[in-house]
């Protein structure tokens, strides 16, 4: 026993010595760093003092429902009437929204003002006063060239995503081939973080002393909450960051932040409204959750929705582990339950597996409903590989079109993009690829070819107000009826709409349930506050 | 001129110590100043691998105990750590002993069935440890994700960035790396030198002792319970510090940073660097991070294809290389190299047994 106590005092020594070494310099931090941490406190402060807002990031659930009830196909049949049939003529069509942004900007003043405030749409401002020292709106242009740095996990279990990347970085070699955009060319470098924050955390300090892009670009919720306060301190772009949690629409507080696509929050709430308009009452959800932020995003969403609705009789739910080899225990503890709806919230190979599961443990044959989530909307990588048991499965698809959909296999935008993109060294066959560069990379080129035909040309500032601007922009990767736009301090949310489809196997297609369910501007923004929400 | 050969504890052999320890130390100096920020921040890393790798050698290099949770214990020091700087406002420095304490706990706890289980089995509960913990961090019950950020993670926004003294020696409020980089130094030194001088108690010959023969040990007096619980306490307990560093380093934790990944990276430097080697640590740590760096920076163009580490391959170019190292040195870097080196460059030699006053030497 006494040779135990010295063990432990021994241990105690070691602890009080570390602590000490630290001591001296890290208790003059503590003291004389409380002014930056009051700082860096007020924002969130601030917004806990606002009233809360339950649906900070998504529509509330009656809006949702009015609008699941609303959208009519004669509605997205009108709108797909309206597009052009020619690219020449979608270019001309894009051409004169960038035209009616540099026209509202000019209007209305947008733009950096001498003093430093830049002043946006519906109330937005940056102080670029309060950026660092040294601080460069043109940072990196003397040379021609534009760099985008962006983080990705591309080993890991969830490496899939770094093709997102590689159908990014084929889109800006097609720019650069046409002549670049305001007399630059790009350069997309992508740095692999394995979705581990610590690593996010060390590549972008490396990108803001090293290689100083013009703008960045993050993947993962964490990874983003990881960076998010050094992109908004050192006053560069954290454009439309690839995770769909509702903290990215924030203009008040992160400025320089961006999200892209639907909320998960919104997801959720669709399947809701969808379970509630098309099921009888008591019903039994079961939900198989992916352990991690997405996962359990889909899930936090869900359950509240369950939790105010007398539709839903209850919730079950089982998590997995996103490095899973299998989910057959998991799916057939969901099956016990006997599900009128099963909920697979889950992201990468296990979309498979779960579809798998779900065939073999007779869920698909009992339930009367059966959804895939949004991030598993991809024919090729996802429903091909689960073979039979794919069809029948719906999807809240985010709006989404699926470049490896053989359904659009004759769409204009699609067929030019998957052409472009086998073109320029991607694979037109992996649909995250056609994501990167069908989806995202026409985005890219629109928000930058405002920010050229505004004032002072492509920098920081007018990469900002070029899309808290981007008032309306006709997507041709997003279904006919859903527009894509940001206003300001107003609408912080890129896309707000999705479609509701189900698998149709022997066509390899999604075939759409109805129409367009149109949700713009409606989600509030949310200052999000770690344990509380938005 | 080789080998250059020494007898222990002469005057030469201190006179050499000496030295070297004056390079190593103008090499931890310069390598603050040297290098970039960015890269710095990479090194403090590599210090925080270096105390875990070191608390892992513990329990399966010296004590010879098959055990991988140990990126749990990371993160469990790095959850302490947010909690107590973020919500209870506590300095770093206090931190310290609390995160290794709650460290300790932990690990003497998956110690009690290492008193009956081995080999094998024991790998599979402590990977079920290590598999359960990021699951336990998100759970809802006694505000445990709200401690440690849940799935988002959590960003401790008390800054540990120069200050007072710190400002004085010159450090950068702008560049907090550098500065962190000496603080995260002083204590791998202690935690170097409490190891190097346990090993050589009467304590590490017991751990020793056990690995090498249990029943032997336990015959000669040395208290197995007691024992193993210590070892696998003392070993929590510094990966809990490396999770304190971690945190305090990067400013923000989130339980995908601890996954199973983490101790299997861990047991990869352990490996590499030399299995019951005080020194593999360091070069282990190395090895997972700026090794693995490099494997990203690869891109060699072999004509019909480009070999690009930026992508997909980055994990393949590091397996690749990890399995080189470890085909050319099967007992990692320390182990295969430090006999040779101590044989024809640097040879030790034990000190001659002094003679009775009354006896002469022959010649």
């Amino acid at each position: 026993m006494r040779r135990m106590k010295k063990n432990f005092a021994a241990l105690a020594v070691v602890a009080m010595v570390a602590a000490a070494c630290g001591g001296d310099d890290a208790s003059d931090t503590s003291s004389a760093s409380e002014p930056a941490a009051e700082e860096a406190d007020a924002p969130a402060e601030e917004a806990a003092e606002e009233p809360a807002e339950d649906t900070g990031g998504a529509a509330s659930e009656e809006e949702t429902a009015d609008a699941l009830a609303e959208a009519s196909e004669e509605d997205a049949e009108e709108a797909a009437a309206e597009l052009p049939t020619t690219l020449e003529g979608w270019q001309e069509l894009w051409a004169s929204e960038r035209a009616a942004v540099v026209a509202a900007a000019e209007a209305e003043g947008w733009g950096l003002g001498d003093d430093g405030i830049l002043v946006g749409p519906a109330g937005f401002t940056i102080d670029t006063n309060e950026c660092p020292e040294g601080w460069n709106n043109d940072e990196g242009l003397d040379d021609g060239v534009i760099t985008i740095g962006v983080t990705t996990a591309n080993s890991g279990s969830l490496a899939v995503y770094g093709n997102i990347y590689t159908g990014l970085g084929a889109y800006f070699d097609m720019i650069n081939d046409q002549g670049g955009i305001g007399g630059y060319t790009f350069e997309v470098i992508v740095k692999d973080d394995e979705y581990v924050a610590t690593k996010t955390i060390e590549a972008w300090s490396e990108f803001f002393q090293s290689t100083k892009p013009l703008v960045g670009h993050t993947l993962g919720s964490p990874n983003t909450f990881s960076v998010q306060p050094e992109f908004n301190a050192q006053c560069v772009p954290q454009v439309m960051v690839a995770t769909g949690h509702q903290a990215w629409g924030d203009p008040v507080n992160h400025p320089w932040t961006t999200g892209y696509q639907l909320s998960y929050a919104s997801e959720a709430l669709l399947w809701g409204a969808w379970i509630e308009a098309n099921t009888e009452p008591g019903v039994v959800v079961a939900g198989l959750v992916m352990d991690n932020d997405f996962g359990l995003a889909y899930e936090q969403a869900f359950k509240d929705f369950a939790d105010n609705s007398d539709h839903i009789d209850s919730f079950e739910i089982v998590r997995h582990d996103p490095a899973s080899a299998t989910l057959t225990n998991e799916v057939t503890t969901l099956a016990a339950t006997n599900p009128d709806v099963f909920i697979s919230m889950t992201a990468g190979n296990p979309c498979v597996l779960a579809i798998q599961e779900a065939g073999r443990s007779g869920i698909i044959e009992n339930a009367q409903a059966v959804f895939t989530p949004s991030v598993c909307k991809s024919i090729a990588a996802y429903m091909d590989p689960a073979g039979e048991d794919a069809d029948g499965w719906y999807i809240v698809g985010g709006g989404i079109k699926d470049t490896t959909d053989a359904g659009y296999a004759d769409d204009l935008w699609i067929s030019y993009a998957n052409q472009k993109l086998d073109e320029y060294g991607g694979d037109s066959s992996i649909s995250l690829q056609g994501e990167g560069f069908a989806n995202r990379g026409i985005v890219w080129e629109q928000v930058l070819r405002i920010a050229a035909d505004l004032e002072g040309g492509i920098n920081r500032t007018n990469i900002m107000l070029a899309q808290r601007g981007l008032l309306n922009f006709t997507h041709p990767a997003l279904l006919d009826g859903i527009k894509m736009n940001l206003n300001g301090n107003e609408d912080a949310y890129f896309v707000e709409g999705s479609d509701i489809s189900q698998y149709d196997l022997a066509n390899r297609t999604w075939v759409q349930q109805g129409g367009t369910i149109d949700l713009s501007g409606l989600s509030p923004n949310c200052a999000w506050v770690p344990g509380e929400g938005c | 001129m080789f080998p250059i050969v020494v007898e222990r504890g002469s005057s030469k052999h201190r006179t050499h110590m000496m030295i070297l320890m004056a390079i190593v130390l103008v090499i931890l100096i310069a390598v603050a100043f040297i290098l970039p920020e960015y890269q710095v921040g990479r090194v403090n890393r590599m210090w925080a691998m270096a105390i875990a790798i070191m608390g892992l050698n513990l329990v399966l290099g010296y004590g010879g105990l098959f055990a991988l949770g140990h990126s749990a214990f990371i993160g469990l020091g790095a959850f302490v750590t947010a909690w107590l700087v973020q919500d209870l406002r506590f300095d770093y420095w206090m931190v310290i002993p609390f995160s290794m304490a709650a460290s300790f706990a932990f690990g003497s706890l998956l110690a009690l069935p290492a008193l009956r289980i081995k080999g094998l089995y024991l790998v599979v509960i402590t990977i079920a440890v290590a598999v359960v913990f990021p699951s336990l961090a998100k759970i809802e019950t006694f505000g445990i994700a709200e401690k440690t950020g849940g799935a988002n993670g959590r960003i401790i926004d008390e800054k540990v960035i120069p200050t007072g003294l710190g400002k004085a020696l010159g450090f950068s409020e702008t560049e907090p790396a550098r500065y962190r980089y000496f603080l995260i130094v002083a204590m791998v030194l202690v935690v170097t030198f409490a190891v190097r001088n346990l090993l050589n108690s009467r304590a590490g010959r017991a751990i020793i002792a056990i690995r090498d023969n249990e029943t032997g040990a336990a015959v000669s007096g040395v208290n197995l319970v007691r024992q193993k619980v210590f070892t696998f306490g003392t070993s929590a307990a510094m990966c809990g510090l490396s999770g304190t560093i971690l945190a305090l380093d990067k400013g923000f934790v989130a339980e995908q940073d601890f996954l199973f990944p983490l101790a299997v990276e861990m047991l990869v430097g352990l490996v590499i660097g030399g299995v019951a080697t005080l020194g593999g640590a360091f070069i282990g740590a190395f090895v997972i991070v700026f090794v693995k760096e490099f494997s990203k920076n690869v891109n060699i163009d072999f004509g019909l294809f480009v070999l690009d580490g930026k992508g997909p391959f980055s994990a393949l170019i590091f397996g690749v290389i990890l399995v080189i190292v470890t085909f050319f040195l099967p007992r990692g870097i320390v182990g295969s190299l430090k006999p040779t080196f101590m044989q024809r460059v640097y040879r030790i030699d034990p000190k001659a047994p002094s003679l009775p006053e009354n006896l002469t030497r022959l010649s």
